[in-house]
């Protein structure tokens, strides 16, 4: 048989990736992150004592709101990723399995830079603003300005979590399309075993969140998310060609 | 962190539902903005973002609520001075003793060889220092003394209010400011960042913090007689 054209898998995920790129909008995401750093510039966090005449308040702010929120959108993104609408887009170009899998991978980890990217600095921006809207005199010095390695390890550790958690979510997509009734099941399993496995359930957490390596931390997701990513693709594969 | 964790799974599996069941009835589903409108809109708040960021490197750093150890001031040295401040003031050194710091300074004409000291309730200074001047000139110098005022390493003595002083007919009021609030900003790292500094975080010693001793002191005639409340009122010898 002959072709015109010889064509490798990773040249077609390529191409299906930047189709999928173009047509993404992050217009979701900026809206989410303004309109929780609007609500965080009166703090997130606030303590206070006094002695005498005087009482010292101390308000806190941080991106953690913005992050976890973050969290939430790459969620529901990566999980729409596995939705019908989005699968068939996959048809407009020659396919296959592997191929849709590898550039929906791609995707999801270009919208975990761009999510970590932007919940780290968007704390930046309510700095700036604050420093010209509120007295700078009453700023603490030590915390205004992060030291640029703690600013990357921040940025570098949101990317990788919203990594796992987009090809957790991916992974649950996959399970809903293979069988509607684990939207359902899953989660209330996982509710379960939270309750019911509550010491092992927090290991698995603690395998993350206890890691003060980033490197480690680094090895730790990318092998996880390897994981996920393989049943997903393995479960994609035992699905119909199209839906 | 765990509890934090788990409250957010809690809150985001109903979550999580809800947007399957949406997501189900759904068939089309447009972006609020499309095409290169929507592109030009992300490339703009990644460099707003990146800009201010820079922006925040790059402002002036001296307005800002220093550290005691940015102001070259140990804390052993911070810690031992409001115990030895009434010894500075008999030696009349509380103007050249680092870590003293002259907080107000006025004068008053008096007439008369009697001041009665009306010390309000609320005024929580420890000491009244009373220093006869070898003149009768008429005049009553007061002076407000302070200690650093440390809140959780943070030098906050500027931001301190002196205590209110009137004359009123040779009755000398003294009362504190009225209540204030200072509310200071403070930015802390992401969790994402803290998880790689825990370790460095938990050999940190425990913060640091005192309000400082306060004193005032009274320059006065060496002919008046001073009377009235004479709690916490030290004479100092001429």
């Amino acid at each position: 048989m002959m072709y015109s054209a010889e064509t490798n898998v990773l040249t077609v995920a390529r191409k299906q990736y930047l189709y999928k790129l173009k047509s993404f909008s992050f217009t979701g995401l900026i809206l989410m992150q303004l309109i929780i750093l609007f609500f965080s510039s009166s703090g997130t966090g606030m303590y206070g004592f006094g002695s005498g005449s005087l009482h010292i308040s101390v308000k806190t702010y941080s991106s953690d709101v913005v992050v976890f929120c973050t969290f939430i959108w790459i969620f529901v993104m990566a999980f729409s990723l596995t939705k019908k609408g989005f699968k068939n887009m996959d048809f407009t170009l020659v396919t296959n399995r592997l191929s849709s899998s590898l550039s929906d991978l791609g995707l999801l980890a270009t919208l975990s830079i761009i999510g970590g990217f932007t919940s780290t600095l968007s704390s930046f921006l309510l700095r700036f603003i604050l420093y010209f809207t509120t007295d700078s005199g009453m700023m603490v010095q030590s915390s205004f300005k992060l030291p640029p390695g703690l600013l990357f390890q921040g940025m570098a550790g949101a990317v990788l979590y919203l990594f796992l958690i987009g090809t957790a979510a991916y992974l649950f997509g996959m399970l809903v399309e293979a069988n509607k009734l684990l939207a359902f099941i899953a989660p209330a399993l996982l509710f379960v075993l939270a309750r019911v496995q509550s010491k092992g359930f927090l290991h698995l957490i603690r395998v993350f969140i206890d890691e003060n390596s980033l490197l480690v931390f680094s090895g730790k997701v990318l092998l996880a998310a390897g994981l996920l990513f393989v049943l997903s693709t393995l479960i994609y594969n035992r699905m119909e060609v199209r839906r | 962190m765990l509890n934090s964790i788990i409250l957010l799974l809690i809150v985001f599996l109903p979550f999580l539902l809800f947007f399957f069941l949406i997501s189900q009835n759904k068939k089309s589903k447009r972006p609020l903005f499309s095409g290169l409108l929507s592109k030009y809109l992300t490339l703009f708040y990644c460099g707003i973002l990146l800009l201010s960021c820079l922006g925040v490197y790059a402002l002036p750093e001296r307005t800002f609520i220093q550290p005691l150890e940015q102001q070259n001031q140990p804390i052993g040295q911070v810690q031992g001075i409001p115990d030895r401040l009434v010894d500075i003031a008999k030696k009349g050194a509380l103007d050249s003793t680092p870590g003293v710091y002259k907080k107000a300074d006025s004068s008053f004409q008096i007439t008369g060889d009697q001041l009665e000291l009306v010390i309000s309730d609320n005024f929580d200074y420890q000491n009244i220092l009373i220093r006869r001047k070898g003149s009768n000139d008429g005049m009553i110098q007061v002076s407000s003394y302070m200690t650093s005022s440390v809140v959780q390493d943070l030098d906050i003595t500027r931001n301190i209010l002196p205590p209110v002083i009137k004359l009123e007919s040779n009755r000398l009021k003294i009362s504190s400011p009225e209540r204030y609030t200072l509310t200071f900003r403070s930015f802390n790292p992401d969790f994402t960042a803290q998880q790689f500094t825990e370790g460095i975080m938990r050999s940190e010693p425990e913060h640091f913090s005192t309000f400082g001793s306060q004193v005032l002191y009274l320059q006065i005639p060496n002919n008046l007689k001073v009377f009235g409340n004479q709690m916490n009122v030290i004479y100092l010898e001429k």
